[in-house]
């Protein structure tokens, strides 16, 4: 827990902003990488356009690349001019974000670098009022966490100077490759950090809409009662990206599908709709029920892969009318590859509430449009009144969470067309949440960002979580690794993945939503 | 975004009345009528969410329009019945034969299925419509949700009526920046929410919430540990409110600002003296230290009429001395700046940008907030005091 200056001064009583960041210093390894430039930079100036930030707040920006201070001043301004949200930049809010940034240039490996990094945290203490408070960003490749996190603790950066100071050390996915390697790290950085100085960021849990899933069913009576194996018949989870790997095909050639998306986001979302209502919205309460959720996902032995997992890659296709290429032809991807880029899922939750209600999980890349949601389908009533041509087409009630674009949650019931017949339709009551909420929503690093300053880790992964995800996922990739992998590409970009997965549900009866 | 919008006007009824049956009646009909289906023919679901129902009195057409373009904006974001009440200028012959106007409109995203929509009622008061008014708020209100009356112009504060007018809704909006007689009026808003509290309808002050910028850099100074020892030690505190020249003075926005601070902090008034450019408030803290407190006004352009331009405090303990500024800057005025200094060195320079400058944000922020806010309360009890005193000179 944060110490708090504020509750010192009787001005901030009652404000708006009830708590406001100590000052401190964030540190970024990786500071002429991408992450820094798309998402950091861009998010930590919009906190410091609202007034969001502390006073003396500063960044060091850690890299190898030979630079100035004011190199790097430059190179990060045109990096928030392309990327923030906020156009166009203030010159004045520039101006006093821009004199807390400082450039130290230096290898992650270099052991005789930390200690004159932590000299110049020292004078940026002196001279901005920082008081020892520090912030690690690993914004480096996953390779580097564990050196990074050394270096640091020799050279006695991973612990606060005094009582009155802190020291956080934000990581970014993936936490591993598997079970084992997600162990590994873990301890590493445990030799120099307490648990509860580490915050894994994932930053789909810093979204608007995945905590008002917390809110639409804690905060709410009517949902929770029929939020149960009694009600619902099966949950649907999709996350579907239009776009390719882009730029990134070393390291998804690698990854896939199942490490990339389903480990940390899907398994996210999945444990935030299952988890049991937490004593408290804080931290450890809230996150102790996701792991419970985690824990109690089934196991899938290797020889039942085929019955709860398919596998996917896209070849060539159409997006948006646009020819793209397939999977094999992207840059730095093996022509050969048996990388998965989509995968569909069946996983069972073994618990009081959800025994026996399917959870599907999907994610891939390449297909015909970017949404992801949530949907709760419940099950058909008891008895059916209504038969015939009268409820023709007429589809079970379903509760529908959408995440991106147009975050917002939608009811689909059943109603009577007008008319002198009866003739039922399936009507949706949706409800956007851009539209009955004026604030434009942030950015979801600049929300865990300020978190992290804020010492609030509610919205971070915590060692058991991530542990308890990789579980199950390793499994699969157990289970994989022993069989031939199918005939790849099986699926055209542009289309909602291959044939294997509709046969995949409709094995049980049921079908996937289109979105 | 495509815009799908129909209109339906009522003619007024015997003895010029509002029809508010009517009204519902041709909303309803609307509500069947509108077409639901975009440009490619795509059927779209029209949706009506609402969290809340926003009366808008404008006092005459001019702020009618100026009110309905602000709305416009406010409800493709935030969809809201809306009632526009505009008021009629005596001057004008013939404003009697003016319909209400009911009307729906909705905007289509491309390629999505849901069309947010809002209704907007049009209403023109007959002259001197006061009156009636509580007779329209009350059935016009969406049942459940929260209403909310803006007061677009000088608000009737010493007029009885008022305060019934006010008790129809949840909470009623002002702008002491709009006030006729500014000093005055801020008596008169305090004597109001007196009157309104027993009925828990909520007085705001769109002012008060322009001030937030000017407390949250305040208050950042002092929650710095090396700054900290300066907020017992405050001795002088200059604050510069522009002043259009055909206009006069509006210390508003500076009362309720040192209304704030002397309620926080448990200052004590003492005394007040004219100045050439405003007027001087001495106070005194719990230690029986004096604080004084210079309000000046500077020629300025009309928009910024009665705005704080900057606030300046020096602070002095034994051998330690520090001044704090925080000044309005920028291209639209909307960056605030903090800089520190003490005798040797600067100490901070600090900069945010600050959306509560516009008339959107500000309304925006007055929907977020349901409960009544006992800063403001205590502040606006406090500004009376000091109104009360620098009343000779800045009538």
């Amino acid at each position: 827990m944060t110490r708090s200056t504020t509750l010192l001064n009787p001005l901030r009583e009652g404000l708006r902003l009830e708590r406001i960041p100590d000052p401190c210093v964030m540190v970024i390894f990786g500071a002429s990488g991408d992450l820094t430039r798309r998402k950091l930079m861009p998010a930590l100036y919009n906190l410091a356009y609202d007034g969001l930030l502390p006073p003396g707040f500063s960044i060091v920006g850690y890299a190898r690349r030979p630079m100035s201070d004011d190199e790097f001043r430059a190179s990060m301004r045109k990096a928030v001019e392309r990327f923030s949200r906020r156009q166009p930049i203030d010159e004045g809010v520039w101006e006093a974000f821009a004199s807390g940034i400082f450039y130290f240039e230096a290898d992650f490996a270099d052991e005789h670098a930390y200690p004159k990094l932590g000299e110049l945290l020292e004078r940026i203490d002196r001279a901005r009022g920082t008081g020892g408070n520090r912030i690690f960003y690993l914004a480096t490749p996953p390779d580097a966490y564990e050196l990074i996190a050394e270096r640091l603790g020799e050279a006695g950066l991973a612990q606060p100077a005094d009582r009155d100071s802190w020291v956080r050390l934000i990581v970014e996915k993936p936490f591993g490759r598997d079970l084992q390697s997600a162990i590994e790290l873990n301890e590493h950085l445990l030799r120099f950090f307490r648990e509860d100085q580490i915050y894994r960021i994932d930053h789909y849990l810093g979204k608007e809409t995945v905590q008002n899933i917390l809110a639409l069913r804690f905060a709410n009576t009517i949902f929770e009662p029929i939020w149960n194996r009694t009600y619902i018949d099966h949950v649907q989870i999709t996350v579907a990206e239009s776009i390719g790997i882009e730029d990134r095909g070393g390291y998804y050639d690698r990854a896939g599908a199942l490490r990339d998306m389903v480990q940390n986001h899907m398994l996210q979302l999945l444990s935030v709709i299952a988890m049991e209502p937490p004593i408290a919205f804080e931290a450890d309460p809230v996150r102790d029920e996701k792991v419970k959720a985690l824990r109690a996902i089934r196991p899938i032995r290797p020889d039942e892969v085929d019955e709860y997992t398919v596998r996917g890659q896209y070849g060539p296709g159409f997006i948006g009318g646009q020819p793209v290429p397939g999977y094999r032809q992207e840059p730095r991807v093996d022509p050969n590859s048996q990388t998965e880029t989509y995968v569909a899922l069946k996983l069972f939750i073994d618990n009081w509430r959800w025994a026996d209600v399917p959870f599907y999980l999907r994610t891939g890349k390449r297909l015909p449009r970017r949404v992801t949601e949530i949907a709760l389908q419940f099950k058909q009533v008891p008895h059916r009144l209504f038969t015939g041509p009268a409820a023709a087409g007429l589809e079970p009630n379903a509760l529908v969470i959408r995440i991106q674009p147009d975050e917002g949650v939608s009811l689909n019931i059943a109603a009577k067309a007008p008319g002198p017949r009866v003739r039922l339709r399936t009507v949706s009551m949706g409800f956007l949440y851009g539209t009955s909420f004026l604030v434009q929503a942030p950015d979801a690093y600049e929300r865990l960002l300020l978190d992290c300053m804020l010492g609030d880790s509610t919205l971070f992964t915590r060692r058991d979580e991530t542990e308890a995800a990789w579980l199950p996922i390793t499994q699969i990739l157990q289970g994989w690794a022993e069989e031939l992998p199918p005939l790849f590409p099986n699926y055209d970009a542009g289309s909602w993945g291959p044939p294997e997965a509709e046969e995949f549900i409709a094995r049980d009866g049921r079908r996937w939503r289109r979105p | 975004m495509a815009e799908l919008q129909t209109s339906r006007l009522i003619p007024r009824g015997a003895g010029m009345t509002i029809d508010v049956d009517a009204i519902e009646r041709e909303l309803a009909d609307l509500w069947r009528s509108s077409g639901r289906f975009d440009a490619r023919g795509v059927e779209v679901a029209l949706s009506r969410t609402s969290v809340l129902t926003l009366f808008v009195y404008a006092s005459d057409a001019a702020r009618a329009e100026q009110a309905r373009e602000l709305i416009d904006q406010l409800s493709s974001e935030h969809p809201s019945r809306v009632v526009l009440l505009t008021g009629q200028d005596p001057g004008i012959p013939g404003q009697d034969q003016s319909a209400t106007e009911v009307s729906i409109q909705c905007k289509l995203g491309v390629a999505e299925r849901y069309a947010p929509c809002y209704e907007q009622i049009a209403i023109t008061l007959p002259a001197d419509g006061l009156d009636l008014l509580p007779s329209l708020l009350i059935p016009l209100t969406l049942p459940d949700l929260p209403s909310f009356l803006w007061w677009c112009g000088p608000a009737p504060l010493q007029d009885r009526r008022f305060a019934r007018i006010a008790r129809a809704v949840d909470r009623v909006i002002l702008d002491s920046l709009d006030f006729a007689r500014p000093v005055r009026d801020l008596v008169h808003t305090r004597r109001l929410h007196d009157q309104l509290k027993p009925v828990d309808t909520i007085v705001s002050d769109l002012n008060w919430a322009r001030i937030a910028p000017w407390q949250e850099m305040t208050a950042r100074v002092f929650d710095l540990p090396h700054c900290r020892w300066a907020l017992d030690a405050i001795t002088d505190v200059w604050v510069v409110s522009g002043r259009y020249e055909h206009l006069p003075p509006n210390p508003s926005q500076a009362l309720l600002f040192l209304g704030w601070m002397g309620s926080r902090l448990g200052w004590e008034f003492d005394d007040a003296v004219s100045r050439p450019d405003g007027c001087c408030i001495s106070m005194s803290d719990a230690n029986g230290q004096r604080i004084e407190w210079n309000l000046c006004f500077e020629p300025y352009a009309a928009r910024l009429h009665g705005h704080m331009l900057s606030v300046q405090f020096q602070a002095r303990r034994d051998s330690e001395q520090a001044t704090f500024t925080i000044a309005r800057g920028g291209l639209d005025r909307a960056t605030v700046k903090l800089s520190a200094h003490n005798r040797q060195q600067q100490l901070l320079d600090y900069a945010f940008h600050h959306a509560l400058f516009d008339l959107r944000r500000l309304l925006v922020r007055e929907f977020q907030a349901l409960a009544a806010d006992p800063l403001y309360e205590a502040a606006l009890a406090e500004a009376e005091g000091l109104a009360r005193s620098v009343e000779p000179w800045l009538i």
